[in-house]
């Protein structure tokens, strides 16, 4: 086969093709071509401004790593003024994270950029694997998924900066936004393509500029500008291809490569279709139907697949209960109603909310759409919908010995796991 | 068949999927020249020949699903998406370089 | 609560749970009925959904005019008997119906042996159901319609109506010009709704009753999304007024795809004879170049209905709550029709376009309003 030439210079040889387009690029034109794309997302939606202080979450994958490495090509380049920092957290798991902060050191020395490190422990007063040593490995998941979400916003206000960017992709946003559908979660589907959440008025705002770069051109950009990142699965979450919404949007983008970034519009599209009174304010979110255990932030950034769709991969199971549970409910009042009356009740249309059956007063309190406010945490003074949050919950559980929270913390979120294996069942049977 | 019936290439597992192949980033491997049709290797062929004879992991469908090479991992011939290059009929050559990369793993 | 069980000698017979009468040996979603009630709960849901057209008062009016679909498989013609037994039951009820059927093949194959049997086959439901309107149209009418911008599509080579080429073969000619099986797919489903619109309006015909289940417009939600048409979603999962000025209406929203499989050969005699059950989508493997994300999204939901049917009507309820865009100025896709309020280039020229350089070169004149979703089926 001949080899083909570069779709732009015209002169060398091609290796790459592009996903979104098809076009054939070498190695030159495909990495100038990918940090010019990156810089006009950040000039287009004017993400940054010079003097800011930016910090850069880390966890020495591959996401991260590319996106330092493109931010301090782009600061230089452009002369963007900013000062970059690199925040990595430490979960305290041995042989894991240890190994992936030697690479961001590395990093930190690569770019020539300052590293801020922030434990588990110095934040929470806990390690991960103390955490696993005293509540075992079933519900881990759910503790560092909501000690991570904080972890970068109190790090970020420990350094005295104001914004962190993370390595969320393409991929990412598409998976999240295929999650949000099967979870029917319509508040979270019109935030999650946003790219900065959060705004002035926040104490800590979150951006992904790599919203619209693919995972494929990521690893691939990484693999010829020979960056240095680490792969690997945190020891306490084995399965390797989480949740099936991954395999699927890989299947999607075999099939027709462009899909990834076509998901990635159809979410901005729907985020404006989604009505206001589920939306209400961006910091709302609707319980009905909604799985995720996220408190507050939806994302997840760093550690444990680094990417919030990942982390919510699971859950299928937990939800078909009691979506179920909904459905017997209504199917007993509709028994009822059309014994006593022959005329059938007006058929709900669609478009408008369906009125819910009454139901047990203590499944409707979870259950109700519920506009919330963020608030303050009246313990820790962190952002929180709730009096107290999440993660002080779940500490408070921790330091009196035995978590309190245990039960209620299996109910909503600890299936994740399991589910995560089931849903990678499905994956494989569907892959 | 002899040993000049050969050709010795080598193939990397990067991104996480050196775990199914012993942990062992690079494999400098010498295959046959011919498949048992007489037919000239492809990396096709590479493909199934590493299920069989290299990986000591059993989660085969971890780097083949369907007979082909799992979606989500990237396949790089001398550096070339192997799209470029044919895909799995791409015809081994000696010296070549078949860069298996995974964009599955988290980071 | 514990199956009722009734001992006929060796064997435990289950007991209906809705009828306590006859024996179990179906299930629908957990309940374990016989098949009586179960098609009764299949007929009941989809009978619900019509009740927009129940006869209404005493006064007679000119009857209402509903397309029915009809591609032969089990949703469309279980919708057909569900709906004949309806109107049926009005008339003897009433002496009159709240509305009529014009039941409409489209012919989607392009081969002449495949037209004989789908005719044949089209025969075959007039004497079963032998009340209603019959018309079989085939795709390539769809070139004829002149509210597509055809110049807006920008496809080169592909002849026009002048050519003097037969239209099957334009429109093989026009689908072969896409660049992969999803487009050409899309492209297809696209001019069979157009076409689907006109049938109705020019039958004047005010609704389109869609055989959709529950599991199909999961499938629809997820696949639009991937193919880039998420904006359309309001009007291509919900009840009520498309925006072609017609009525879309989905009867069996609330049933999934398994429970109108064993339904089809339930009913007496069983329509199984009639329908034509596509291969079930377990085998499809995304490296296969004939695979389509309608294939991968069928064939994804085919395990979620099996583990979590809940899940699938869920995403259902999700999307149908997505509202369309009102009051803004919109134009209309120069293929679909639809309302595209911003974005009407395309591909090009939003945020994920971060290279506006990549647009290509278009004569003048040719610049016509594409949305997304035709635009990547057209230019991708």
């Amino acid at each position: 086969m001949a080899p083909a030439l570069c779709a732009i210079c015209k002169d060398a040889r091609a290796l790459i093709i592009r996903p979104k387009n098809h076009q054939k690029l070498c190695k030159a034109c495909f990495i100038a071509i990918f940090e010019a794309e990156i810089h006009h997302t950040i000039t287009t939606t004017s993400l940054f401004s010079p003097g800011d202080r930016i910090a850069i979450g880390a966890s020495g994958g591959k996401d991260s790593t590319v996106l330092a490495s493109v931010l301090k090509t782009l600061n230089e380049r452009y002369n963007y003024g900013l000062d970059l920092v690199l925040l990595s957290i430490d979960e305290g798991i041995k042989g894991y994270r240890d190994d992936s902060l030697e690479t961001v050191k590395r990093n930190a020395v690569q770019y020539d950029m300052p590293l801020k490190i922030v434990g588990y422990d110095e934040l929470y007063g806990w390690t991960m694997d103390q955490v696993v040593e005293a509540i075992g490995k079933k519900s881990n998941c759910t503790y560092c998924g909501v000690f991570r979400r904080q972890a970068l916003d109190r790090g970020a206000k420990m350094l005295g900066i104001k914004h962190v960017v993370t390595g969320h992709n393409a991929d990412d946003v598409a998976e999240t936004i295929l999650m949000n559908l099967l979870r029917g979660d319509l508040p979270r589907l019109a935030r999650s393509t946003s790219i900065v959440t959060g705004d002035e008025s926040s104490e800590v705002r979150r951006s992904k500029p790599l919203k619209y770069a693919y995972e494929k051109e990521i690893v691939l950009y990484a693999h010829h500008k020979k960056l240095d990142y680490f792969t690997t699965e945190c020891l306490y979450s084995p399965e390797a291809f989480r949740g099936s919404a991954r395999s699927l949007i890989k299947n999607l983008e075999r099939v027709r490569p462009s899909a990834i970034l076509d998901v990635v519009r159809s979410g901005e599209d729907m985020a404006k279709l989604v009505p206001e009174e589920v939306t209400g304010i961006s910091q709302c979110k609707s319980q009905k139907v909604s799985l995720s255990s996220a408190d507050g932030e939806d994302e997840a950034a760093g550690g444990c697949g680094s990417t919030s769709g990942r982390n919510s991969g699971g859950e299928m199971a937990d939800m078909e209960k009691r979506l179920k549970e909904d459905e017997e409910a209504s199917a007993r009042e509709i028994d009822v109603s059309a014994v006593a009356a022959t005329a059938p009740n007006g058929q709900p249309h669609d478009r408008i909310a369906k009125v819910e059956p009454k139901k047990p007063a203590k499944q409707e309190a979870g259950r109700k759409l519920t506009r919330q406010t963020l608030g303050t945490c009246k313990k820790c003074g962190y952002m929180s919908s709730q009096d107290v949050c999440k993660a002080c919950v779940l500490l408070e559980g921790l330091n009196k010995g035995r978590p309190k929270m245990e039960i209620e913390v299996s109910a909503e979120d600890e299936e994740s796991s399991t589910l995560r294996r089931e849903m990678e069942g499905l994956a494989l049977a569907a892959g | 068949m002899t040993s000049e019936d050969k050709i010795s290439i080598l193939v990397e597992f990067t991104g996480g999927l050196e775990m199914l192949f012993s942990d062992e980033r690079k494999h400098k491997l010498s295959v046959p020249a011919k498949d048992d049709k007489g037919k000239a290797v492809t990396v096709g062929w590479l493909v199934d020949y590493l299920c069989e004879e290299v990986m000591k992991d059993t989660r085969k469908e971890m780097f083949v699903l369907d007979g082909h090479v799992r979606p989500g991992i990237l396949v790089l011939i001398n550096d070339a998406d192997w799209e470029l290059e044919g895909e799995a009929s791409h015809a081994l050559q000696p010296n070549d370089n078949i860069l298996f990369v995974s964009t599955l793993h988290g980071g | 609560m514990p199956a009722e069980e009734i001992k006929t000698g060796d064997v435990s017979l289950t007991l209906c749970k809705r009828c306590h009468d006859e024996e179990a040996t179906l299930q629908i979603r957990s309940e374990s009925v016989c098949k009586k009630c179960f098609c009764q709960y299949v007929t009941t849901k989809a009978i619900k959904r019509m009740e927009t057209y129940r006869v209404r008062g005493s006064t007679v009016k000119a009857q209402r005019k509903l397309l029915l679909p009809l591609s032969f498989g089990p949703s469309s013609s279980s919708l057909l008997h569900i709906l004949d037994q309806h109107i049926e039951g009005q008339y003897a009820r009433m002496n009159r119906s709240g509305y009529e059927l014009f039941v409409v093949h489209i012919d989607v194959f392009l081969d002449p042996a495949d037209r004989k049997d789908a005719s044949e086959l089209l025969e075959k439901y007039k004497g079963r159901f032998s009340r209603h309107t019959y018309s079989s149209v085939g795709l390539e009418e769809a070139l004829l319609l002149d509210n597509i911008d055809w110049k807006a599509l920008g496809i080169q080579g592909i002849p026009d109506n002048e050519s003097g080429l037969p239209a099957t073969e334009r429109l093989q000619k026009l689908l072969g010009s896409m660049s992969s099986a999803t487009s050409r797919a899309d492209i297809a489903s696209t001019l069979l709704t157009r076409l689907l619109v006109d049938v109705a309006k020019r039958n004047h015909c005010e609704s389109i009753l869609f055989g959709e289940s529950t599991t199909r417009l999961a499938e629809k939600t997820l696949t639009e999304t991937a193919k880039g048409r998420g904006f359309s979603l309001p009007w291509q999962v919900s009840d009520g007024a498309s925006p072609y000025g017609i009525g879309f209406n989905y009867p069996l929203r609330d049933l999934l795809k398994k429970e109108i499989v064993t339904f089809t050969s339930l009913t007496t005699p069983p329509l199984t004879e009639l329908v034509i059950f596509q291969e079930k989508p377990s085998n499809i493997s995304a490296s296969s170049k004939t695979t389509t994300i309608d294939d991968l999204m069928a064939q994804y939901f085919e395990s979620v209905e099996e583990n979590y049917p809940s899940i699938v009507a869920n995403v259902v309820r999700t999307s149908s709550k997505l509202q369309p865009l009102i009051g803004n100025d919109t134009t209309n896709c120069g293929l679909c029709g639809l309302p595209v309020t911003e974005g009407t280039d395309g591909i090009y020229g939003w945020g994920g376009d971060q290279n506006s350089d990549s647009r290509p070169a278009k004569e003048d004149g040719q610049h016509g309003v594409l949305c997304y979703g035709c635009s990547r089926s057209i230019n991708g």
